[in-house]
């Protein structure tokens, strides 16, 4: 197996991890963590893609910049999710325990 | 190279990634799966460096492992606790459900891109694909770096959008504190003498670290946005020690957030009105042009990943803190 | 030919020691045990793997670097550890 297929195959494994997990879990704070983890996967097949084809050619540069991009657009919206979590589950204890 | 074979570290690295993810993402302690994540964005970034993508290390290390793990512990530290969970025969049946389509899911994905691997020559018109145009006018763009010539010159409308995409989130973020000022110094006790010692030794090498990051993007793996991060982390480091003036509060907070992205708007709009269209840099200014956009946009990166952070941090609903008359405090007062 | 096998033992042993930390931080019973044990067996590891790299590095200026790393590492190591001892000592709670 060359170095491309196993981390086209660990690309794909990981984003469809992080997306099933997305997707089916309930834990608001689980699905920002499982985003990151889709994102690293797509990302990665991105940059296994720009892998050069032999010795003289440099590798892709404007993959490795979309990626580039895409990492600094995930923090973005992770610190996004992370904000609207907290405030989220801050009202809900709120909510808990004017109730309790 | 696309054809080498894989090494015995390759699938070392990938059968650790894999099982840090799962980890993080299957246990039941928040705290645990957090450090978990941190330890993945570590070897993310390994593995970017193993396949041949520097700056992309370089970025993964400083964003990945270091601010959204940031991010993430101080999410998890105020309110420690385990995942909430479903009713356990859905949940049940759920996870069957889930773990049979997401192995349909991994096989045909895993189909399609070794199939996408086998295809040799990259496509694309005459003078092949977007990625050999670029390394074959690096020369044009004034930088000798082929993706800080994409990023900063050949598609820098990408990059532009991206600043804000940032800017936006950072204001976001800041409007979920409502009412409550953005806090001007932290309330801390008093600070071991250790800690002191760290911040003292290690920030002025984390600027130096900033500026050759800044200044070698030109010319080997580095840029904007690997030392913006590493600004942040230098800012969050006096924040989180108590130095009051780290991150500006009151009147500087939103210029300072606005700079990068007013700077390079003026730029386009420059190349628009005056030059030859557009965000097309003139070619002998275009080195200097990178340079200086490049540092406009480490600092104002560097604090808004920063602004980000501070602006998570205190829990949202606690009674609003005495209340500092900075312009922000006045201008909320006056319009509740 | 001796500096690759000298490199290859000391990254070796680097790693052993990184190995013996974690197999502390899992199975000691409380946190100033485990951060004794990370600690210290962690620097000596890192100290270890960079110089086994040192002998490798083509300039001076890399060796430097390399030294300079682990000289942050343990700065930071030594500052982490000692917070966290420290705060868990006032909090008395479970670390």
């Amino acid at each position: 197996m060359t170095r491309a297929e196993l981390f086209f195959v660990l690309a794909g494994l990981l984003t469809v991890l992080g997306v099933a997990r997305l997707l089916l879990t309930r834990d608001l704070m689980t699905r920002v963590l499982a985003l990151n983890v889709a994102s690293a996967g797509v990302l990665m097949v991105l940059v296994v893609l720009a892998l050069p084809g032999d010795e003289a050619e440099a590798a892709d540069p404007v993959l490795h910049a979309l990626v580039l991009t895409g990492i600094v657009i995930t923090v973005s919206v992770t610190g996004l999710a992370v904000g609207l979590v907290r405030r989220i589950e801050a009202d809900e204890a709120d909510e808990d325990g004017g109730q309790a | 190279m696309i054809g080498d074979d894989m090494t015995l570290l390759d699938g070392l690295l990938a059968v650790g990634l894999l099982t840090v993810a799962a980890l993080a993402l299957f246990l039941p302690r928040r705290s645990t799966a957090v450090v978990l994540f941190l330890a993945f964005g570590v070897l993310m970034a390994v593995a970017w460096a193993l396949l041949g993508a520097p700056d992309i290390a370089l970025a993964e290390a400083a964003i990945g492992a270091g601010v959204t793990s940031a991010l993430l512990i101080d999410a998890v530290a105020v309110h420690r606790g385990h995942r909430t969970e479903r009713n356990p025969r859905t949940s049940r049946a759920l996870s069957v459900v889930g773990t049979l389509l997401g192995g349909v899911a991994a096989g045909a994905l895993t189909f399609v891109l070794l199939g996408l691997g086998a295809r040799s020559a990259p496509s694309g018109g005459p003078g092949g694909g977007p990625g050999d145009q670029a390394t074959d006018r690096v020369w044009e763009s004034g930088v000798d770096h082929p993706v800080t010539a994409v990023l900063l010159n050949f598609r820098s409308y990408d990059t532009l959008l991206e600043v804000a995409v940032l800017l936006v989130a950072a204001l976001a973020v800041l409007t979920f504190r409502g009412n409550e000022t953005f806090p001007a110094a932290p309330t801390l006790p008093p600070v071991p003498s250790l800690l002191d010692l760290l911040v003292r030794t290690l920030v002025p090498v984390l600027l130096l670290v900033v500026g050759w990051l800044l200044v070698s993007g030109s010319v080997q793996p580095g840029g904007a946005f690997q030392a913006g991060a590493v600004l942040t982390g230098a800012l969050l480091l006096l924040r989180l020690s108590g130095w009051p003036g780290a991150i500006p509060a009151g009147r500087w907070l939103r210029p300072g957030l606005a700079a990068g992205l007013t700077a390079f708007l003026a730029l386009a709009y420059a190349t628009a009105l005056l030059g030859d269209g557009w965000l097309s840099l003139p070619a002998d200014w275009a080195g200097a042009l990178i340079v200086a956009l490049e540092t406009l946009l480490t600092l104002s990166i560097g604090l808004t990943l920063a602004v980000i952070f501070v602006a998570n941090q205190e829990p949202t609903h606690t009674s609003p803190r005495p209340q500092r008359t900075s312009a922000l405090s006045a201008r909320t007062r006056r319009r509740t | 030919m001796i500096v690759d096998a000298l490199t290859a033992v000391l990254v070796v042993a680097g790693c052993f020691f990184f190995g013996a930390g974690t197999v502390g931080l899992i199975r000691f019973p409380d946190l100033h045990s485990r951060l004794h044990a990370i600690t210290k067996a962690d620097n000596l590891g890192l100290g270890l793997v960079l110089a086994g790299l040192v002998l490798q590095a083509g300039s001076v200026a890399v060796a430097l670097k390399l030294v300079l790393l682990w000289a942050l590492a343990l700065l930071a190591s030594a500052t982490s550890s000692h917070l966290l001892a420290s705060e868990q000592t006032e909090e008395t709670s479970d670390p």
